[in-house]
């Protein structure tokens, strides 16, 4: 799984910190998974499927982390 | 409007699909137009008959998956059954009197029609000719020199008491068959052929012949 900086515990997003050290410290970097994104489609429009165990409607989009494996299932026949 | 899986965008054509997310991405699932099917049943009393649906010969009782829509189904306007005639009488279902029938399925259907038996009047028979290839009945337009009927066979021709022969033509192919009709007499003739396959463009007309048999060739 792979992870993206966001933040510092002081709020400071960028990633280099310089801080002078007068006493005992602890400095703490948030990070977050990296999320890419799914989208659904199909022809006709209204379909929907099963992502992950997750039921969307052609259209919409689901955020899952980046590498992972999608196991995506659509009906055989619909009426639309 | 049903519609029936085809692919994924990539040509995988199974519904469950299997893709590792290493970027955003899109998946189109498509679809097509599902073939919907209706069966219909053509049933015929007192008689089995072979009928053609659509320009393709089926015996009746036996189902036919159709698309819903628009069909044609031809009844022989005449049959043989043992040595007796059945002339077509009507569709049940409306009445009508004419063996050409339009129908619109829209579900699975029966469609029945009624044949009646032909009495021979006093002093005439009839024959019925039916022409076989690789003992599959051929139906074909077939042409009657004296009365310049057309229709299908079989071919049911009337005729007065006396003797006959007959000549049937198909392709290039001709048969000859002296007959004698006998008052009220029904005769089946059959007629096997041999002309496999029919070449392209080969006019399946069958053309029959009945001529009086001189004296000497009577039977």
């Amino acid at each position: 799984m792979k992870y993206r900086f966001t933040h510092w515990e002081n709020g400071d997003i960028t990633p280099q910190r310089t801080l002078t050290l007068s006493a005992d410290a602890a400095v703490t970097a948030t990070y977050a998974v990296m999320t890419k994104r799914l989208t659904f489609a199909s022809t006709p429009i209204g379909v929907q499927a099963v992502v992950n165990g997750q039921t969307i409607t052609a259209g919409q989009s689901i955020d899952l982390p980046e590498g992972t494996q999608v196991t995506i299932i659509v009906p055989g026949e619909v009426s639309v | 409007m049903k519609w029936q899986f085809n692919h994924w965008e990539n040509g995988d054509v199974n519904v469950e699909h299997v893709v590792t997310l290493a970027g955003d991405m899109t998946l189109t699932a498509y679809y097509e137009e599902a073939v919907q099917s209706v069966s219909l049943v053509v049933t015929s009393s007192p008689i089995a008959v072979k009928v053609t649906v659509d320009g393709y010969e089926y015996d009746t009782s036996t189902p036919i998956t159709l698309q819903p829509g628009n069909h044609t189904i031809v009844a022989p306007s005449n049959a043989v059954s043992g040595s007796d005639i059945y002339n077509f009488k009507q569709w049940n279902d409306d009445g009508s009197t004419n063996p050409t029938k339009l129908i619109n399925l829209t579900a699975d259907a029966v469609v029945a029609c009624t044949y009646q038996i032909q009495v021979v009047p006093p002093g005439k028979g009839s024959i019925g000719i039916h022409a076989f290839l690789d003992l599959t009945e051929i139906i074909a337009p077939y042409e009657i020199v004296e009365t310049a009927t057309t229709g299908n066979t079989p071919a049911i021709v009337e005729l007065t008491v006396g003797n006959y022969t007959v000549k049937v033509t198909y392709g290039s192919e001709t048969k000859t068959l002296p007959i004698t009709i006998i008052d009220g007499q029904n005769i089946r003739l059959d007629f096997q052929f041999t002309t496999t396959p029919p070449p392209p463009g080969f006019d399946p007309s069958i053309l029959i012949l009945i001529g009086i048999a001189a004296a000497a060739t009577v039977l």
